[in-house]
């Protein structure tokens, strides 16, 4: 089969005689015309790429894939215990039925006019996770959390022109890592990072929060729950102390602990912010993360928000809805180069599924889903903690995430990881690369997903490892 | 009924429902879905598993509408017939991602098949061989496709955008001179010298 005989499937108008009219209509004899025509020589590339042999059909495409994906182990065939900032939750089947709708997973950037049921979704999504939120006020989202902390920051220091966030020193390294990019540089000014003291489970020393905490500080961030997994039980108080001094209160949060855990809004937070992808998405090596940032209805926070915004308009037939963008001008859109920051579209999608799931969970079934990861995670603490030489030392009540620590053991934490590959588990987050103070520790994860049995195994296993 | 003879336009409507807010098809006590539940010797040994929690415990549930799942479903696939997506029609309205036909195959494979969506991020790489493979073979292409010698994948236009700026930034502070390779911090970690010519012209200009 020569090359210029295949008639592509995937791409409209391959077929030799549509091929030969439509170049007839435009007076060339060859696609290569073109390019010559519009390319000056010196800039056309000349020779023959050095590609693999495509292949062809569709069947050995797929093939050719699933042999590849083979390789993956995955959480379908192992017990996987691994959290961090990305974690296995139970995806209700609506989620991935209405994201997989080609209207929705190949829209684009349509108006109200092609688009009013996407913009419907959008003003939903954001609608439901203020209710989540008990805050009033979303955007569409942003790329990932990281990026929802490090915006939220920006706004704080657009909001009160100081240069100084305050940082428990313990946050999530990835999303440390972002921060310290996005928030000097590009764009100005420069913000300059203080991290707080925190003890072991990563709580902060808040006599040291108030000996730094000062006029020049726009806005003191938390995690809660933290990065490792304990619930700071003095957010109220650090809040307090942020405010008094006219900073922004910042809470990074997990959405699917606020069914039993306390909105932040209720402990003070002016911004509440995170990733949502454990609200009906699943993990997709990392790609269904999403981030949001949630405020007040208060124009000193919507003014600074970088995304569009989506909200409901009465129209000229009574009763009848119409979604609008708010104050698109804020955007990149907008006002290009004077914008607040640079928008873009990336996970829109998500945020519809995660509208879904918070529409089909109900207030009870986000407090079933956080109870039952409460209860489960606290069991696996305490079973983990029987195991000889093991300790599980919070010093707070926890969510979904605990430190086992195996420096007693005599192993190494990536010794046991590779171990527990050898049970058919996938094990937690080995901490002594980021958090070398702490040694030989693991952060384990565990949710809905993992029945007693899941969790007796892993005990179990751990047991095996550490006496061997 | 074929198009008209002569405009070749339809006569499309796209689906009016005047469907409601999700708000206001809540009727109290619906469960879209049931979530699992701890075991009875869970429950024993743990308790409540949430006083724990004391002030920070939740005191008023999340105003959620309560929906059956059947209805929540019903009003999701109303709102999808109301957006017009490019597997519906072309899709030429704005610019930064030109529309193109995107083969089943691979929403098929990326959405759905488990050595992709079941797959943690932060896996021992031994464990995830066939996702690293795919990134590194698809570097391999795109390398060749540039005429350059490194690629690195970036999230979306926006952090595309801010990733040369920073790295430009970044190489005139540190060395004052242009610099052949550079590395910025993870996660963005390997960094692409497609963007070596505009950094060396853009440097010229404003050293």
């Amino acid at each position: 089969m020569s090359k210029n005989n295949i008639v592509y499937p995937y791409i409209p108008n391959s077929v030799p005689e549509v091929k030969a009219e439509m170049m007839k209509v435009i007076g060339i004899n060859d696609p290569m015309e073109l390019y010559e025509r519009e390319i000056p020589e010196e800039l056309r590339f000349k020779g023959v790429m050095n590609l693999p042999e495509p292949i062809y059909d569709e069947y050995s495409i797929k093939r050719h894939t699933e042999d590849i994906l083979k390789k993956n182990k995955n959480a379908s065939e192992y017990l996987c215990f691994l959290g961090a900032g990305c974690a296995p939750h139970f995806v209700p089947a609506v989620c991935d039925e209405i994201n997989g709708r080609g209207e929705f997973l190949t829209a684009y950037v349509g108006e109200s006019i092609a688009d009013h049921g996407k913009w419907q979704a959008f003003f939903e999504y954001a609608s439901l996770m203020a209710e989540l939120c008990d805050m009033d006020i979303l955007s569409i989202p942003m790329y990932d959390g990281a990026q929802a902390a490090a915006s939220s920051i920006r706004m704080a220091n657009r909001i009160n022109s100081r240069g100084t966030v305050l940082i428990p020193e313990k946050i999530n390294p990835e999303n440390m890592m972002v921060l310290k990019n996005y928030l000097k540089s590009v764009p100005e000014p420069d913000i300059k990072i203080v991290t707080l003291k925190c003890d072991a489970a990563g709580l902060i020393d808040v006599e040291d929060l108030k000996s730094k905490i000062s006029q020049d500080v726009c806005a003191v961030m938390i995690e809660n729950p933290t990065y490792l997994g304990s619930v700071e039980v003095k957010a109220e108080e650090i809040g307090k102390i942020a405010r008094e001094a006219g900073a922004e209160y910042i809470v990074y949060t997990d959405p699917i602990s606020l069914g039993v855990m306390e909105a932040p809004a209720n402990y003070g937070a002016t911004i509440t912010c995170g990733d949502f992808h454990t609200l009906g998405l699943h993990m997709g090596a990392g790609g269904c993360q999403g981030g949001f940032i949630a405020t007040f209805d208060d124009m000193k926070y919507i003014s600074e928000f970088k995304d569009l915004m989506f909200g409901i308009t009465e129209t000229s037939v009574e009763g009848e809805y119409g979604f609008g963008e708010v104050l698109f001008d804020r955007t990149s859109y907008g006002s290009r180069d004077k914008a607040n920051e640079f928008t873009g579209t990336s996970t829109g999608l998500w945020a519809i599924t995660a509208g879904v799931y918070l529409a089909i969970m109900g207030p009870k079934g986000m407090e079933e889903v956080g109870t039952t990861i409460m209860q489960r995670s606290q069991y696996a603490a305490k079973k983990i903690a029987e195991v000889p030489g093991v300790e599980v030392n919070m010093s707070a009540p926890f969510f979904k995430e605990f430190v086992v620590d195996f420096n007693k053991t005599g192993k190494t934490a990536a010794e046991i990881n590779e171990a527990l590959l050898g049970y058919k588990i996938i094990g937690g987050k080995d901490l002594s690369f980021d958090f070398p103070e702490m040694g030989q520790s693991i952060l384990f994860c565990v949710t809905e997903i993992h029945t007693k049995d899941d969790i007796d195994k892993l005990a179990y296993a751990l047991k095996g490892i550490v006496s061997r | 009924m074929s198009r008209d003879r002569y405009s070749r336009f339809r006569k499309f409507h796209q689906a009016k429902w005047d469907e409601e807010i999700i708000f206001e098809l809540s009727v109290p006590g619906e469960r879209g879905v049931l979530v699992p539940k701890a075991e009875a010797a869970v429950a024993d040994e743990i308790g409540d598993g949430v006083s724990v929690l004391g002030g920070l415990k939740r005191k008023k549930a999340p105003a959620l509408p309560e929906v059956s799942q059947m209805r929540v479903n019903r009003h999701y696939l109303r709102l999808s017939q109301e957006t017009m997506g490019t597997d519906v029609n072309i899709d030429i309205s704005q610019g930064t991602c030109t529309m193109k036909y995107s083969p089943k195959v691979q929403e098929h494979l990326a959405a759905r098949h488990p050595g992709i969506v079941e797959v943690h991020p932060l896996q021992d790489p031994d464990t995830m061989q066939g996702v690293l493979e795919i990134i590194y073979r698809t570097e391999q292409l795109m390398k060749e496709i540039s005429g350059l010698d490194h690629f690195c994948f970036n999230p979306a236009a926006a952090p595309t955008a801010f990733t040369p700026m920073h790295q430009l930034s970044e190489s005139i502070i540190c060395h004052g001179a242009i610099i052949r390779e550079m590395r910025l911090s993870p996660p963005c970690s390997p960094i692409p010298v497609m963007l070596q010519l505009p950094i060396q012209q853009a440097s010229k200009s404003s050293l």
